[in-house]
């Protein structure tokens, strides 16, 4: 048994079904690298709330196990996350096509719905990710330290604490806290500020980032999404409700 | 002679209005807006770090970019939390920065310069570089304005500025970034604040890198700019006109993408939900307004009908629509879609009619409106 294929409207021409990714091993790819990975496993939990009820995603030990699995089963064993991961992105593409939030890129259609979720459309779905959750080359070295890894990307280097003065114990401990305190957010409010606006601010980065020396656009060229986008004035929480109501009526804004 | 000393006009991007300082101010923002509210993910260390760093690069900040982006309350919200917490909030923050991570981790992206994969990345990275060391000497400059000096963390940031100035070519892959950092920089920054505009010395130094090796790339044959840029340049040169070249009605709110480097700020505006009603209330209609706007024969406007259930208007299929004057024909899908160019000229109120004979919706409200 492998995984099992499964197809969704194309953004830009939803009469047109096109595939959840082009074959299994690269489904299977997307899955570890970014509903297997921390911190965007955290962020898909928010996004696709069934999430939960296939695995703890603030679990290292169990999302290192679960894609190990995946690996040794081909992919049988982790269909119901691939079919978790291909409703949520079905939501998002939806709404890039009703908002009008896509463009033509080089690789393909490059489409960005309400929940925050990017997506490549060539002749199948060639990626589905939750921008801004971390850098890429940490997420990577993250991926590469297998079960038990802790701490943020955005704490490395520079900001990694001086050696003999900073008490790493007592900023986990109070970032733990503080996590601890969103519980008391809503669940559209932790989607909004901890996944949603993320991706926004990291599309807009892509303006500079995704650029050659000379200007030029680089590769997959996420930025032009940012022509797209509503200005940062007119995408606050409040008009992010509102166009997310539009996109999936009440329901949609829990 | 060069009036900004943080803007180069010799490089292409530059010349090209590719950078727009009000994305990397616009994050900024954002980033301290999270921060006052008790948003941020990590522990007070580092949004000791973080609040020092965010406000004093925004006080280099140009007035009116602060000004576009409205940034004034927070900033006095933000210099006013730093002045209660006093040398606390610095003391705090000083146990941050880790200069010789930073030297190890520059060190590797000089030596990985012949990998060519990922150049996106490699650009994404050499920006966060700079970004850290910039906020390191923010902080250290911040924390010497409250008599908390830190005399070895200044010594170990020297270390690391000599690094960057002698390997400043390293970083080219972010000359676009350093590019739209230069533009967000007030032009009299080191008469306004002479410690500030010593931590922005860094951004000098790689202008100046980037112009030689951009001479040198040419010298070397480059090839001719793509038609496409070649296009961007023309729109650019549009578009930093503005409503001078182009006329829309004031209720489109419409902004500018290459605006930002132009010498005048952008007008008001951006993207918001019109919304109007039928009579009787049985259908609703929302046009959904674009973000800043580089072509406006391009630029989608949709205009969506939906019933209060927010189900799309089925039953309006094929129905005519005139919004301003401006003709069009709900789709399949409940969508009327107009290009920005079609309101081009037309000064009239965002009036709706739906139907033949047509029948007038109400405009809703504007609930977004400040």
């Amino acid at each position: 048994m492998t995984l099992t294929l499964r197809s969704l409207p194309h953004p830009a021409a939803p009469a047109r079904q096109v595939r959840f990714f082009a074959t299994p091993a690269a489904a299977l790819a997307h899955l570890r690298d970014h509903l297997l990975t921390s911190p965007e496993a955290e962020a898909w939990a928010l996004v696709a709330p069934g999430y939960e009820t296939i695995l703890d995603p603030r679990s290292p030990d169990e999302r290192y196990r679960y894609s190990k699995n995946a690996e040794e089963t081909g992919g049988d064993s982790a269909q119901p996350l691939y079919d978790l991961y291909l409703e949520a992105v079905r939501g998002d593409s939806a709404d890039a096509d009703r908002l009008g939030w896509l463009c033509p890129a080089p690789g393909g259609t490059v489409a960005f719905g309400t929940s925050g979720v990017l997506l490549i459309v060539g002749a199948a779905v060639v990626t589905a990710f939750l921008p801004g959750q971390g850098d890429p080359a940490a997420t990577r070295r993250g991926q590469g330290a297998g079960p038990n890894a802790t701490g943020l990307p955005r704490e490395g280097g520079m900001r990694s604490g001086r050696p003999g003065r900073f008490r790493a114990d007592e900023a986990e401990r109070e970032r733990r806290e503080r996590l601890d305190r969103e519980a008391a957010w809503s669940r559209a409010q932790r989607l909004y500020y901890r996944v949603f606006r993320p991706a926004v601010q990291l599309i807009r980065g892509c303006h500079h980032g995704q650029r050659d020396p000379l200007g030029r656009p680089l590769g997959g060229d996420y930025g032009r999404l940012k022509e797209v986008l509503p200005t940062r004035s007119r995408l606050g929480y409040a008009d992010w409700a509102e166009i997310r109501t539009l996109c999936r009526g009440e329901e949609g804004n829990p | 002679m060069n009036a900004d000393p943080y803007v180069r006009p010799s490089l292409r991007a530059t010349r090209d209005r590719v950078p727009d300082p009000a994305v990397e101010v616009g994050a900024w923002v954002e980033q301290l807006e999270d921060l006052l509210a008790g948003r941020s993910p990590q522990g007070s260390a580092h949004d000791a770090y973080d609040l020092l760093a965010l406000t004093a690069r925004l006080r280099r900040c140009r007035p009116d970019l602060l000004t576009e982006l409205r940034a004034a309350p927070l900033m006095e919200e933000a210099t006013a939390a730093a002045a209660a917490a006093g040398g606390e909030l610095a003391r705090r923050a000083l146990t941050v920065p880790n200069p010789d991570a930073w030297l190890a981790e520059v060190r590797a992206l000089d030596d990985s310069w012949d990998e060519l994969d990922d150049p996106a990345g490699r650009a994404g990275r050499a920006a966060r570089l700079i970004a850290d060391l910039d906020d390191a000497d923010l902080v250290s400059n911040a924390a010497a304005q409250v008599g908390e000096a830190d005399h070895d963390l200044v010594g170990k940031l020297g270390e690391c500025t000599r690094w960057l100035v002698d390997h400043a070519d390293a970083f080219f892959p972010a000359s676009v970034w350093v590019q739209a950092v230069g533009l967000a920089l007030r032009p009299d920054l080191p008469e306004f604040d002479p410690g500030l505009a010593r931590t922005a010395e860094k951004y000098k130094v790689l202008l100046n890198a980037f112009v030689a090796a951009e001479e040198e790339l040419a010298f070397a044959g480059q090839p001719p700019l793509p038609a496409g840029v070649t296009r961007l340049l023309r729109l650019g040169k549009s578009a930093g006109r503005g409503p001078d070249a182009l006329h829309f009605p004031g209720w489109l709110g419409v902004t500018w993408a290459e605006s930002a480097a132009a010498s005048r700020p952008a007008p008001p505006g951006g993207l918001r939900l019109r919304r109007w009603s039928a009579p009787g209330g049985a259908f609703f209609a929302a046009l959904v307004l674009p973000g800043p706007v580089t072509d406006p024969a391009t630029t989608l406007l949709r205009l969506l009908f939906h019933d209060p259930a927010g189900d799309p208007a089925h039953a309006l299929r094929d129905k005519p629509v005139r919004l301003a004057s401006v003709r069009g024909t709900i789709g399949a899908k409940g969508c009327a879609i107009f290009t920005l160019q079609d309101f081009a000229g037309f000064l009239a109120e965002p009036r709706l009619e739906v139907g033949d004979p047509p029948q007038v919706w109400q405009e809703e409200p504007d609930e977004a409106a400040p």
